[in-house]
């Protein structure tokens, strides 16, 4: 493919505020988004495939790898998912992602969308593969881990390595609060008080006197309010739906509280467990954890601390057993491979972009 | 060339993993909550039981270690009709399976029993044990390595909590509890010794990790590290409670060291009540544990009498284990089974398959001949 100026304008598209690095958008257009990544990998090795997926819509999809990085076996899946899609018309991306992922039921994505170029550089070096669909604005990587889809640019950019490895960590405490903190909070205060602190105990009792719900059935009325004001935010034009949320949001918490409907705990939790969930960066992702929050909680309301646990395991079972076209889902953590804690877990000092072995062409 | 993803991508365990295998497989309410049936027996030198009941295992991990790198392709039962005959190898592999379900009802009645005193007070004792058996079906209908990818993952949920309780409680030890030394005679330290090594039931795992390893001969030195590793555990542990509750307090209690984390104290900590810290390790211990057993069990079964439907006997021993639990009438005679099972445990972790190993030798089967 021939290399001439960039023609791909930049349009402002804020999913995810960036201090450091390119702000290249893709297009919708493929051959521009094609071009602007041969440009910045003129490597004779990057190699593209054409396919035409779509009984009605003949939609051009192109896969693209570096032929001495990537796995044969993992291209070879990837070539051989995409012929069998049976779909008649490929309107995004989505359309080709749920066809050649894993697993349909799963709530975490085992592919990576991206919009941007930098981080297609970085997939495609690690020897993975891109996946690129005619007017569409996003690409997939594939395959995908856990850790993948909790890394965020700023980790490569950022100068200094322990910074980046100290928010990365961070960031899955962040996780963790996100998906646990109000089942923790549930199964502690009505299974086993006994466990908390008798000065926090006698705060939370204090400021519950005279509220009318159970404590879960507060904690479940919370999240979902939290979860409405979130919706508005997102399906509201920008400054509208900003205005509206907040004021919905303070409004609601300010007169439950002045009314003793909801007790001053609660809020804490739940306002903790939302802002944690903001630090995750992919939105599939994000909308997932929502989910299993539900699940965790109900599971602590109903079996306390036990039903956390279990809840927990049932998740940690689910990703053990979770693969990503071939790769265990939570490498490099299950199975342990420490050559890929340098830029998953943490970030490793090098001059190079740390690499790691999970994806490449394994020893015979 | 055209390759699928299986011969391109493995699954195979490497065998730097193995010391985490060990450690939550073998860990579980018995020897997390520190033998108990080792202080009856060796009182305030259970220190030196363990000390002693250490070698006896690291030699038994050996031989095991040396069985299994002469079959590195083929698990136990696989391998013992070629070195006692079918007939003999089928009551061998019958009396495994035996083993390993009335473990499994052990296993499940304690979790019944753990969840009644810490958790849930008034729920059915069914209740508990179907939430964690589902869990432990659904990760084992997946074969494996999936189970040692979750042992990987959740390990330092696992492995923190326990040395900071260890850290915690090592300022309380007080050394005139572990006064006078062998005023018994050195017989309890001895017997001591040998239950303390019947503890480390799940041991013979490693005879079923041969075909799953990338490479079996460096399985050796990570092996020894992991029972390096839990003896070292289970001897501070034992250490810990008698150092700190003195062996008349022990004897007398029914979870020592959860008794033990409650005399914590630590001036203008938040935190009051460490038992906590204990609860999450060993709820994470007895998953494990019982869904290695059914691993053992149901493939086992499946691979002696060649069923095809997998999935089917996974669920028929899970549920055969569970429903046994109504055989076990009450608590004390649960105590008293565990202690006839330790005992059991004995043959079926290191006499059989040391005396496996010799039978290998001398009709020169397997490898390294």
């Amino acid at each position: 493919m021939e290399s001439t100026h960039p023609i791909v304008e930049v349009t402002p598209r804020a999913e995810q505020q960036l201090y450091r690095g390119s702000k290249q958008l893709y297009s919708e257009s493929i051959e521009e988004n094609l071009q602007s990544l041969f440009q910045r990998l003129p490597d004779p090795n990057l190699v593209t495939e054409e396919f035409i997926i779509g009984s009605r819509s003949k939609t051009k999809v192109v896969i693209a790898y570096l032929q001495d990085v990537a796995n044969t076996g993992i291209v070879d899946e990837i070539k051989d998912r995409l012929n069998k899609i049976k779909a008649e018309v490929i309107l995004d991306t989505s359309y080709v992602e749920r066809n050649i992922q894993d697993s349909i039921l799963s709530p975490f994505p085992q592919v990576e969308i991206v919009s941007k170029v930098n981080i297609t550089l970085t997939a495609l070096t690690q020897g993975r593969v891109a996946i690129f669909v005619d007017c569409c604005p996003e690409i997939i990587i594939a395959p995908t881990t856990f850790f993948d889809l909790l890394d965020t640019p700023e980790d490569a950019y950022r100068r200094w390595f322990v910074a980046s490895s100290f928010f990365r960590i961070a960031r899955f405490i962040s996780f963790i609060i996100a998906t646990l903190l109000p089942s923790f909070y549930i199964a502690l205060t009505s299974f086993n008080p006994e466990l908390i602190p008798s000065m926090l105990t006698l705060t939370i009792t204090a400021a519950r006197e005279g509220t009318p719900f159970p404590i879960y059935l507060e904690a479940f009325i919370l999240m979902g309010v939290a979860e409405i004001v979130r919706m508005v935010m997102i399906r509201m034009p920008n400054t509208t739906g900003l205005a509206i949320s907040i004021f919905a949001g303070i409004t609601l918490v300010l007169t439950g509280l002045v009314t003793n409907i909801i007790s001053g705990p609660i809020i804490i939790i739940v306002g903790l467990t939302i802002i944690a969930s903001f630090t995750i960066p992919g939105f599939d992702l994000r909308s997932s954890i929502r989910i299993l929050q539900f699940f965790t909680m109900l599971m602590a309301t109903l079996f306390g601390l036990f039903g956390l646990a279990v809840s927990f395991f049932y998740i940690l079972v689910h990703l053990s057993t979770l693969k990503t076209f071939g790769i265990p889902y939570m490498a490099p953590l299950g199975p342990i491979e420490l050559s890929g804690w340098g830029h998953t877990i943490f970030r490793k000092t090098s001059v190079d972009m740390p690499q790691d072995e999970t994806y490449k062409p394994q020893k015979k | 060339m055209t390759m699928t993803i299986k011969e391109n991508v493995k699954d195979k365990i490497d065998p730097r993993a193995i010391p985490l295998i060990l450690l939550l497989t073998i860990i579980e309410f018995e020897l997390f909550t520190v033998a108990r049936k080792v202080f009856l027996i060796a009182g305030r030198d259970s220190w030196l039981a363990a000390l002693l009941g250490g070698i006896f295992v690291t030699l038994g991990t050996y031989f095991l270690l040396r069985l299994m790198n002469r079959f590195p392709k083929q698990n136990f039962l696989q391998y013992i009709p070629q070195i006692w005959g079918k007939p003999i190898a089928l009551i061998i592999a019958l009396g495994y399976f035996l083993f390993w379900g009335s473990f499994l009802t052990l296993l499940f009645k304690n979790t019944a029993e753990v969840n009644q005193v810490f958790f849930l007070e008034k729920t059915p004792l069914l209740i508990p044990i179907f939430l964690i058996a589902i869990g432990a079906v659904w990760l084992v209908t997946y074969g494996f390595v999936p189970i040692i990818r979750f042992i990987q993952i959740i390990s330092p949920v696992f492995l923190i909590p326990i040395l900071l309780a260890i850290l915690l409680t090592l300022s309380e030890i007080e050394i005139r509890n572990f006064f006078p030394i062998l005023a018994n005679g050195i017989t309890p330290v001895l017997k001591g010794a040998v239950i303390y090594a019947g503890y480390f039931q799940g041991l013979e795992v490693i005879l079923f990790l041969s075909p799953f390893l990338a490479d079996t001969n460096k399985a050796f030195k990570p092996t020894l590290i992991g029972i390096g590793l839990l003896n070292m555990l289970a001897f501070v542990s034992i250490t810990l409670v008698i150092g700190i509750l003195g062996i008349k307090n022990t004897n007398e209690m029914l979870w020592p060291a959860f008794a033990m984390m409650s005399i914590i104290e630590i001036p203008g900590f938040p935190a009051e009540r460490f038992e906590l810290l204990l609860t999450v390790p060993l709820l994470i211990g007895v998953f494990v544990t019982i869904s290695v057993t059914l691993y053992l069990l149901s493939y086992g079964i499946i691979q002696v009498f060649k069923i095809s439907h997998k999935k089917t006997v996974i669920y028929v021993m899970a549920l055969i284990t569970i429903l046994a639990i109504m055989l076990v009438p009450d608590f004390a005679w649960y105590i008293k089974f565990r202690g006839i099972h330790t005992y059991a445990a004995i043959i079926f972790i290191y006499f059989l398959p040391i005396s496996t190993l010799t039978l290998a030798v001398l009709r020169k089967k397997g490898e390294y001949l």
